[in-house]
């Protein structure tokens, strides 16, 4: 039963490489699949800058925690922040009839991640947003 | 601390004016995105015809980063520029395969693939002439 890697990052954009570079470091040493660690990455940097740019209208120094998990063959990262309610699958899907340089910039990450991950769930707990992605290993090459 | 080496070379296109490549190592992402940024802007001062991002080294591009390329695809457009990437990793590949195409953009796997193109085209736009 593999433990699983906590961080508990500050709302300070000057802390999230720390982090990344820990996450790195610890799916390295895990032998995690080809690929896990650039999803791994995508996730937190995507997820924890939208928190400390959207979730907050104080100024005050808040903690995101974030999990990342090994289990068999599957990847699963979880985010957890104390801000607004923000449930990431409520933003549309990008209209993919529009040429990408007409299409709204914003929701770019979240639209990457709900592609790359199998699954991207959210919950609201005790004034807590909590989103967790997860990814099997591909059984054959992606194409 | 995330990093990003940026490494840019001017060149004279097949055709006449200037060629730019943008060599990237590392992380383009919301803490590095800055560095590609001031060092873009007078790297298409000249007003290039080509703008070749070189991704061979990167091993990863965020949101913020994907943003950049797009806003410089944008404006190369308009000034009758091209934007082309050379030598994406499979997973960087897979994201811009999400986010599309990019019209006035191309993607090639190697740079005998993308000379060959802008012999291509040179040839196709210098027939005419």
């Amino acid at each position: 039963m593999a433990e699983p890697l906590e961080l508990r990052i500050r709302n300070r954009p000057e802390d999230l490489s720390p982090a990344m570079e820990a996450i790195s470091r610890w799916l390295g040493s895990r032998g995690a699949f080809a690929g896990a660690e650039y999803l791994a990455l995508l996730a937190v940097e995507e997820l924890v800058t939208n928190c400390i740019k959207y979730a907050y209208d104080d100024a005050l120094e808040h903690w995101i925690r974030v999990g990342i998990r090994l289990s068999g063959d599957e990847l699963v990262v979880s985010i957890q922040d104390d801000g607004h309610p923000f449930d990431p699958r409520s933003l549309p899907e990008p209209d993919t009839d529009l040429p990408v340089e007409d299409r709204p910039i914003g929701g770019l990450g979240i639209h990457l991640l709900r592609n790359l991950f199998d699954a991207l769930d959210y919950s609201r707990v005790d004034g807590h947003n909590r989103v967790v992605l997860r990814k099997r290993a591909a059984a054959e090459p992606s194409v | 601390m995330s990093q990003l080496q940026v490494t840019v070379q001017h060149h004279p296109a097949a055709g006449g004016g200037d060629r730019v490549t943008i060599q990237l190592a590392g992380s383009l992402d919301s803490t590095t995105v800055h560095l590609l940024e001031s060092r873009l802007t007078p790297a298409v001062a000249s007003r290039p015809v080509q703008v070749v991002f070189d991704l061979e080294g990167l091993n990863l591009v965020t949101s913020a980063g994907i943003r950049l390329f797009l806003l410089t695809s944008k404006q190369q457009k308009q000034q009758g520029g091209q934007v082309t990437f050379v030598h994406l990793q499979p997973q960087i590949r897979e994201v811009f395969q999400i986010i599309g195409s990019v019209p006035g953009t191309k993607i090639f796997s190697n740079t005998a693939e993308l000379d060959a193109y802008l012999i291509a085209r040179q040839k196709a736009h210098g027939s005419g002439e």
